[in-house]
């Protein structure tokens, strides 16, 4: 019997690599080092507070205006989360203490210890960012919104959460060392992002803006815009987290 | 393991904290490094054990495991002792058995399910101790790892690293209070001037930078040499 067993047992899955088992661990130690503390509950309490006020007054009309409403409602989402997020990725950076970050840059390597901050503190802003629009996305889903303008409107989210992970790291301790100065910078960034989205030093900014607009316009709005803003929003992400990384060589 | 013109500072225009240091690990030896507070020792030490990487000059040949042990072991962590040793033993690839097996040798194995912000300094540090030995390194770098420790504890740790000397390790550590004074053949680094020498400075010696032109540099050290001073051209 236990032949039969073994013989339908599938095979055992290939170990990952050692730099990778090694990423995973790191980023195991940090995430499980944040979850134990208060502060992830900070990020996960205004995004709360932020849900419970956007759905206090349910869309509704006829299909069309349910698509249209939805779809502008998830652009604003995306924009509503963005400090959030930044401050969830700055938190969780910031769990670590100084001289751990150091023993960890020893322990996993200076390189992977950076990576595997900058991955854990993506994967909590991520999972705040698909929560955030999962109500909106359903209702989208109801009113028949069509597929693509379903997958490109569950994008928006976590790209904001892409974005902000990349401030939330250029304001943490390691780069910036006082809590003052770094708070005042994450804030100032997202407040000047949205006045300079307004002008036409836009192509400065995460193009949050832009997707407001874009998504105003209803489905097909957000569907023509999606590549250019999205290629703008990684364009932003790849020179901040460039920008951390020439920081951090310094900054241990 | 070679530090080759290596400097250091922790911002742009900010004073160089280490300079013009050119030195040789050597493989199995205990080094010693002294040096006044704020020499930057501890800063020759994080460039050692790769916490950082040089601003300017070459850190090569650094062995691919290494330990570290800071000056102050980080407690305010939310870890019991064994949970945080597993994290760090995982993150190395090694086995569990090593933070059981460190533990007992260091006299922690009671310790293992407390907090680490309930630990006493001592036992923090020996924390921070066992996590730099988990992977077996093969250069090991301690700051001040007698600070803190009990009696027995910090007269057994010169002979563990007798013996992780004799396996090959090379171990670099920064010490104030001496008590690595009594083992034989350890190499001597001191930290002044934001640079180091190789080698025991007695207390009436001093060292002094001549500027001089660069064909002029090979002549005045001869000249130096001959009357009796050590000179040397970096």
């Amino acid at each position: 019997m236990n032949t039969d067993l073994d013989r339908r047992r599938p095979p055992l899955p290939v170990s990952p690599p050692p730099e990778r088992r090694s990423m995973i661990a790191v980023m195991r130690f940090q995430l499980s080092g944040y979850l134990r503390s208060v502060r992830a509950l900070h990020p996960v309490l205004a995004l709360a507070l932020l849900l419970a006020i956007m759905f206090s007054s349910p869309l509704g009309g006829t299909p069309a205006e349910v698509r249209k409403g939805t779809v502008s409602a998830i652009a604003d989402a995306a924009v509503l989360i963005f400090p959030i997020c930044a401050w969830a990725a700055r938190g969780l950076l910031d769990t670590e203490p100084d001289v751990q970050r150091h023993v960890s840059a020893v322990t996993a390597g200076r390189r992977r210890a950076l990576i595997a901050g900058l991955l854990s503190a993506f994967v909590f802003s991520a999972v705040l960012a698909l929560v955030a629009p999962v109500y909106l996305l359903a209702q989208a889903a109801g009113s028949g919104l069509n597929p693509q303008a379903m997958v490109f409107g569950a994008t928006l989210c976590p790209l904001s959460a892409l974005a902000a992970t990349a401030l939330g790291a250029l304001t943490s301790r390691a780069v910036i060392r006082s809590t003052g100065t770094s708070i005042l910078v994450l804030l100032g960034v997202c407040t000047l992002n949205l006045i300079f989205g307004l002008t036409p030093l836009r192509f400065l900014t995460v193009p949050m803006i832009d997707w407001m607009r874009a998504a105003g316009h209803g489905p097909s709005g957000l569907v023509g815009a999606f590549p250019e803003l999205a290629a703008r929003t990684l364009a932003w992400t790849a020179i901040a987290i460039a920008l951390y990384v020439r920081l951090r060589r310094t900054r241990p | 393991m070679q530090l080759d013109q290596v400097a250091f500072r922790y911002r742009r225009r900010a004073p160089w904290v280490l300079r013009d240091v050119t030195l040789t690990v050597p493989r199995g030896r205990l080094i010693e490094v002294s040096g006044a507070n704020g020499a930057g020792k501890s800063t020759l030490l994080r460039l050692l054990a790769g916490v950082v990487p040089p601003v300017r000059g070459r850190v090569s040949g650094r062995p691919p495991r290494v330990g570290y042990a800071p000056e102050l072991f980080p407690a305010a962590q939310p870890f019991t002792a064994s949970a945080y040793l597993g994290h760090m033993a995982r993150i190395r690839g090694v086995d569990d058995s090593a933070v059981a097996k460190w533990a007992a040798r260091l006299g922690f194995s009671g310790l293992l399910g407390t907090r680490l912000p309930d630990l006493s300094k001592g036992s923090a540090h020996k924390a921070g101790l066992i996590q730099a030995l988990l992977a077996e390194p093969e250069l090991l770098v301690l700051d001040e790892p007698f600070a803190g420790l009990d009696a027995e504890t910090r007269a057994a740790l010169p002979s563990l690293l007798s013996g992780l000397t004799a396996d090959g390790t090379s171990v670099v550590v920064s010490d104030h209070q001496g008590d690595l004074r009594k083992l034989p053949d350890v190499v001597r680094w001191r930290v002044s001037g934001h640079t180091v020498t190789v080698g025991d400075l007695p207390d009436e010696h001093t060292i002094v930078e001549v500027t001089v032109r660069s064909d002029e540099a090979d002549a005045l050290v001869e000249r130096l040499t001959a009357d009796g001073y050590h000179a040397r051209r970096r």
